[in-house]
């Protein structure tokens, strides 16, 4: 008992230093990339800028407080991002926490369904392919879905975005809802949310499906072989159950463990995407702040997304140890995913 | 057992918040709009015919107030829909707006403006003498985003209500362009902005009332669209858009074939779709952006040599980069610096046209190249494409020459910066600007190349006393045609001595859907269809006569 709860202590101790490690990183890499927030001197072709004069800059820098020491803009920004507190973006004029939380949803929003949607078409997809296991059947399965993998995230959008969009015209090219119009009622409206954001979640779907496709067919094969789906079918049950109660059951734990632990990947994906289609996300806006060096809304939206990937580590420790009572330790053993992954590799070549 | 259905729960707990809170976002300006949608309802679908909505891409600009769009071109244009000007730039020079007439005192300290009379700002109090100097005083305390010209402010030493339709500013000394710059200023009103202490934060919807012909109806954030529509009291020339709508999206091409966007910019690339089609219409853009390839004189000595730096400019095939780079969209760089659309250009300047031999030549006479030992010089440029390209070509027609130029391309921010500092040999930068009065061309190369501040960073060691003197005497000379003369005289000095090598100014094409709208226009030194409120405006009017 008192070992588990030193081991969980360990666990909340990891995840502080973690989180410190994080915000460090947060404050430094803006002040890192070379530039400057008050200069943009060149311009896109056509662009005219405003410049500021070297007065301009002074006094912009004073109010904003980037001409004190970095240690003390460091210990303030500590201070005021443990308050809550994100800051004022410099380029936007405005609250950052303000501009991430209108923006927020439409990211979730995709990384949600996309997510949801590349589990259940990995699922269904991996168990067929472990049943056909060596057929024609499962190398085109195989082939599709290891083709989609390796294809960036923003060409897959461009491609849907120049097909489905463009070319036939079946989905808006742009945009998170249909602007200047009034919706009758709340349906009509989640249904424009829903359909704006059809192609982005496509995109991120296909992305994202070849890994779970890998993932299930291979811990599926390894279980449809265990001696209990032969009793199984010897009592007669019917596939179905076979397949998706006594198998899935058994084979869904690297599953949810490596959906955990890409949230980054996804995030990332989500980001691309986002630029693809000028959606409105976090995505679209953090190129921007990057373009423009705003450096409290680039450190508000990487905190938010390293907290999202940090919870989902958090809920992958938990939900692995409820889901499988014989990981007795609060910690992921890394090598578990990976072992998995390579002896189901080795298997299929 | 139990914990897992907690965490099941929060889960849907999430996902049904998120599905809410994106649909509320959206309800929020859905609802907003209603009433006054409801009560218009059917007004609307009978003049729906008759009535333009111009629709346009954009990126979230800011509020569109002075203080807090974004410092750039769209979103200065998008507040100057709302705010007016003692001048406005017409097609061909600035016409009177705000201001029907001025008058400067012979000595060029006093400017006089005479303000119309019978202006309403869009909440339909009167727009008097008293708001215009309200709005120098206030610049002068809190300067706005907009303020490309702060000499205005800095020579600026006092300004008097003379009567109700009558302001007169008083300067330390004489500045040509004066009429100009603090013509373009932005008049606020003065019974709003009194009281707002930091202007930054005001957003209200009181800060967007200005008295310009149209009116900020709708602006979502979230989603960076505006909606402005035609402000019905408006004291100038009709407006022949009522409503228009910016909204961002993701190619323009394909949304202009989708007829998402009704004008947009098209790559050379695929021009070609759009000139057999009736629809559209093409208009070519006047070349006031530019590419220049700056010196830094401290850093390599070599090229202090007037002769080295001819041959730079006999060297490299401008042409060659126009239609590698640029598909042809350009005007090759012209060595008195004003671009041939600018309206002070002096066409006599020598052209330095491609002469590999001319330029070895002199290069030789230079006398930099010593025992046949290659010169090596090194070239900042930022990482978009068509920068490191045209690096590449330079470096191609420099080797011609006994020049090994060695590319250092980086973060375009970080290029900005180095310039600045001054910590380069050769830069390559692109900037607008080019149209602009001849004294921004002084202020930005010339000024501060001494001072060592300013944005660009001036040219670092360079100096030239013809070009000083000019500058002094233009800049006090009132008489416009005279200080035409002194312009073209400068140019010249620039194309023999090279401070720096105009690459070529950036063409390029404008395609809009002509049965949508086909009064697009260009004003005069500016390079863009759209951003300037007189292409949405009735140029029939009386108010343009001056201007043809």
């Amino acid at each position: 008992m008192t070992s588990t709860r030193s081991k969980r202590i360990k666990t909340i101790l990891g995840y502080l230093i973690t989180f410190l490690l994080l915000i460090t990183i947060n404050f430094s890499l803006p002040r890192l990339m070379p530039g400057d927030p008050f200069i943009h001197a060149g311009g896109e072709a056509g662009e005219v800028i405003t410049f500021y004069s070297e007065d301009q800059i002074e006094y912009l820098r004073e109010y904003y407080g980037l001409d004190e020491p970095v240690h003390r803009q460091y210990f303030s920004y500590l201070g005021d991002t443990l308050t809550g507190n994100l800051g004022f973006s410099y380029y936007y004029n405005q609250d950052v926490s303000q501009i991430i939380l209108k923006r927020l949803p439409w990211t979730m929003l995709l990384v949600i369904f996309s997510t949801a949607l590349s589990i259940i078409l990995g699922i269904i997809l991996g168990s067929y392919s472990a049943e056909k296991r060596g057929g024609w059947q499962d190398r085109a399965v195989y082939l599709v879905m290891i083709v989609f993998s390796e294809i960036p995230a923003f060409l897959i959008g461009i491609f849907l975005l120049v097909i489905l969009g463009a070319s036939l015209g079946l989905f808006p090219l742009s945009g998170g809802v249909t602007h200047f119009t009034v919706h009758e009622s709340i349906w009509s409206q989640i249904i424009d949310i829903l359909y704006h954001s059809a192609l982005p979640i496509m995109t991120l779907t296909l992305s994202r499906v070849g890994g779970m496709y890998l993932l299930v067919r291979n811990s599926m094969t390894t279980v449809l072989s265990k001696d209990y789906i032969k009793t199984a079918k010897a009592k007669g049950l019917k596939k179905f159950r076979i397949k998706y109660v006594h198998g899935l059951r058994n084979a869904i734990l690297p599953l949810i463990t490596r959906v955990c632990l890409q949230m980054g990947g996804i995030i990332g994906g989500a980001v691309l995407a986002e630029n693809v289609f000028s959606y409105p996300g976090l995505g679209t806006i953090m190129t921007e702040a990057v373009f423009v060096r705003d450096y409290p809304l680039l450190q508000g939206i990487f905190l938010v997304m390293a907290l999202t990937v940090m919870g989902a580590n958090v809920l992958a420790d938990v939900l692995y140890q409820r889901l499988d009572p014989r990981t007795k330790a609060p910690v992921i053993n890394p090598k578990k995913t990976s072992v998995c992954e390579t002896t189901a590799e080795k298997e299929f070549n | 057992m139990k914990k897992l259905t907690t965490f099941i729960s929060i889960i849907l707990i999430i996902s049904i918040y998120v599905l809410v809170f994106a649909g509320c976002g959206g309800t929020e300006t859905g609802e907003k709009k209603q009433p006054e949608e409801a009560a218009k309802g059917e007004a609307d679908q009978e003049k729906s015919d008759d009535e333009v909505v111009v629709r346009l891409d954009t990126n979230d600009e800011g509020y569109p107030q002075p203080f807090t769009h974004h410092a750039r071109g769209p979103g200065r244009s998008k507040m100057r829909l709302i705010f007016d000007s003692l001048l406005e730039r017409g097609e061909n020079g600035h016409i009177p707006w705000l201001a029907k007439d001025w008058e400067v005192s012979e000595d060029g300290t006093e400017y006089t403006f005479y303000i119309r009379e019978g202006i309403e700002w869009q909440d339909g109090e009167e727009l008097t003498a008293e708001d215009v100097a309200f709005s120098f005083e206030y610049y002068q305390d809190h300067p706005p985003v907009d303020i490309s010209e702060p000499v205005v402010f800095d020579i600026l030493e006092d300004i008097e209500v003379l009567d109700d339709y009558k302001v007169k500013m008083t300067t330390e000394r004489a500045h040509a362009p004066y009429v100009l710059e603090a013509g373009e200023m932005r008049i606020i009103p003065k019974h709003i902005w009194e009281d707002i202490d930091d202007p930054q934060q005001f957003t209200d919807e009181e800060a967007v009332i200005g008295s310009g012909p149209y009116k900020l109806k709708e602006y979502n954030e979230e989603h960076s669209t505006y909606e402005f529509e035609a402000n019905p009291d408006f004291w100038g020339p009709k407006q022949k858009v009522d409503v228009l709508q910016y909204r961002p999206v993701s190619d323009e091409v394909m949304a202009l074939e989708n007829n998402d966007i009704d004008q947009a910019e098209i790559p050379e690339d695929v021009l070609q779709r759009f000139e057999d089609d009736p629809t559209y219409e093409i208009a070519e853009r006047p070349g006031v952006w530019a590419y220049r390839l700056r010196i830094n004189f401290d850093n390599v000595s070599w090229l202090n040599e007037q002769k080295a730096r001819q041959a730079l400019a006999y060297a490299i095939d401008r042409e060659n980069i126009i239609n590698t780079v640029a598909r042809g969209a350009g005007i090759p760089g012209n060595m008195g610096l004003l671009p041939p659309d600018h309206h002070m250009h002096n066409p006599d300047v020598p052209e330095y046209e491609h002469d590999p031999d001319k330029a070895r030549e002199l290069m030789e006479k230079a006398d930099v190249i010593d025992n046949n030992e290659e010169v090596s010089v090194e070239i900042i440029v930022g990482d978009d494409q068509e920068e490191v390209r045209m690096a590449e070509l330079l470096r191609q027609d420099l080797r011609e020459i006994g020049i090994d130029l060695e590319i250092n391309s980086m973060d375009s921010q970080a290029r900005d910066s180095q310039s600045k500092e001054g910590n380069y040999e050769l830069a390559i930068m692109g900037h607008g600007g080019w149209g602009d009065d001849p004294e921004n061309y002084f202020s930005i190369r010339f000024d501060d190349a001494k001072e060592g501040t300013g944005i660009y960073g001036g040219i670092p060691g360079y100096e030239n006393e013809d070009v000083d003197l000019i500058r002094e005497k233009q800049r006090e000379e009132l008489d416009e045609e005279k200080r035409e003369e002194l312009i073209k005289q400068v140019q010249e000095i620039w194309a023999e001595d090279i401070p720096e090598i105009p690459l070529y100014y950036v063409t390029g094409h404008y395609v809009y859907n002509k049965d949508v709208y086909d009064n697009w226009t260009f004003v005069y030194n500016h390079h863009s269809i759209d951003q300037h409120k007189i292409t949405y405006l009735d140029r029939d009017d009386e108010i343009f006569e001056e201007d043809k």
